[in-house]
């Protein structure tokens, strides 16, 4: 459950959070340029969610197991790593662009939102890693 | 050891939370600004500067918000980026800037069809990056076809119509090309030289409609053709 907790505070709900912001812009964009143009949502989140937490219910199963507590601490570790990726790759690097028809004229509108993608990778993905890697060598001493 | 990595774990969280929520206000503001139209950038004046001046874009730039627009750029771009700089822009502020286009684009603009684009960009409150940029807006510059006024001579059953036309060059460039004049069967191609930043007025012939055809209206239609392209088209219908 520990673990299952851990990915839903690291992954899921910053992912969920990014996509909604993503979302709330594009939306916006559709109502104050009253364009024709339709904006499709290229990211299905929910996808990664139910993997995300599946993933994460078996490797909460091996954190909880004595002898495979260090490999599912490692997993945990690897699906962070991979889902930032993940996030990041699906969210085109943080910059928002999107065309717009207003009054017969091309516009393109763009938001940069690394920033949210800064905030992720060094204050949610960095301290995690590490206060994993620390528990994963505080176990291995206690091994020895 | 277990405490620090909790410890530092919490930190980030908090932190992460904090500067979501600070994004998630500014976002909201951002979007009601958008609604309410409260940036504004229009081209107040398009001057054409003989010689190797090139164009002049007057652009008026407005904020109408609460909150700050740091970095404010209103840029040009044309093969190279050009850009003109205004630091911040504040609350109820207009700002006019000035972009000068050089010479030599504008012909890659004018006989390449190089696009031109015009746009603006800041940080909204120094903390959202935001860029506009339009394109495709060549109505605003380059050759239009004025038609000036429409003058009859009545006969019998028909009526000698004569239009006075001009056309507005409002590009530093001489440019050389035909003017293709189509009204019922009448066809008319001649040559032309429009002078950098000038107005040239049309010799069009007189054209002997019946009337019947005049009171359903007929269409005169100008057209000017540079190396085989219509760079400028207008149609008048005439009725009496």
């Amino acid at each position: 459950m520990k673990g299952l907790g851990t990915s839903i505070v690291t992954i899921i709900i910053p992912l969920w959070l990014i996509s909604s912001i993503g979302g709330y812009f594009e939306k916006s964009l559709y109502e104050v340029f009253k364009t024709e143009y339709v904006f499709t949502v290229e990211y299905n989140v929910e996808t990664y969610f139910a993997i995300i937490i599946f993933l994460s219910i078996i490797i909460g199963v091996l954190e909880e197991s004595n002898v495979w507590k260090v490999l599912g601490k490692s997993l945990r570790l690897a699906l962070l790593i991979i889902s930032f990726l993940l996030i990041y790759t699906l969210l085109g690097g943080g910059i928002f662009s999107r065309t717009v028809i207003v009054s017969n004229v091309t516009a393109e509108v763009t938001i940069d939102l690394r920033l949210i993608l800064y905030a992720y990778s060094f204050l949610i993905v960095l301290p995690t890693v590490i206060a994993t890697l620390i528990e994963i060598f505080s176990l291995s001493s206690l091994e020895k | 050891m277990k405490e620090t990595g909790t410890l530092i774990k919490l930190l980030g969280y908090a932190l992460a939370l904090l500067i979501f929520l600070v994004l998630l206000i500014e976002m909201f503001s951002l979007v009601s600004d958008l609604g309410r139209e409260n940036f504004k950038a229009k081209i107040a004046n398009i001057e054409c500067v003989r010689g190797n001046g090139g164009l002049e874009f007057n652009i008026e730039v407005s904020y109408n918000g609460q909150r700050v627009l740091k970095n404010f750029k209103v840029f040009l771009k044309i093969e190279n980026i050009l850009k003109s700089y205004f630091t911040n822009l504040e609350h109820n502020e207009t700002v006019s800037l000035t972009i000068k286009v050089p010479l030599e684009y504008l012909g890659n603009i004018f006989y390449e069809n190089t696009s031109l684009i015009l746009g603006f960009e800041f940080d909204y409150d120094g903390i959202i990056p935001l860029k506009i940029a339009f394109s495709d807006f060549k109505n605003a510059y380059g050759i239009k076809i004025e038609p000036l006024k429409v003058s009859y001579t009545a006969y019998d059953s028909e009526y000698s119509v004569t239009m006075n036309a001009t056309i507005v060059n409002s590009l530093p460039l001489e440019i050389c090309g035909e003017v293709i004049f189509i009204a019922l069967n009448y066809f008319k191609k001649s040559n032309i030289t429009l002078m950098p930043c000038s107005i040239t007025v049309l010799n069009l012939p007189t054209v002997n409609v019946p009337k019947k055809d005049l009171e359903r209206g007929v269409e005169f239609s100008i057209n000017l053709l540079v190396e085989g392209k219509v760079v400028s088209s207008r149609t008048i219908l005439i009725k009496v």
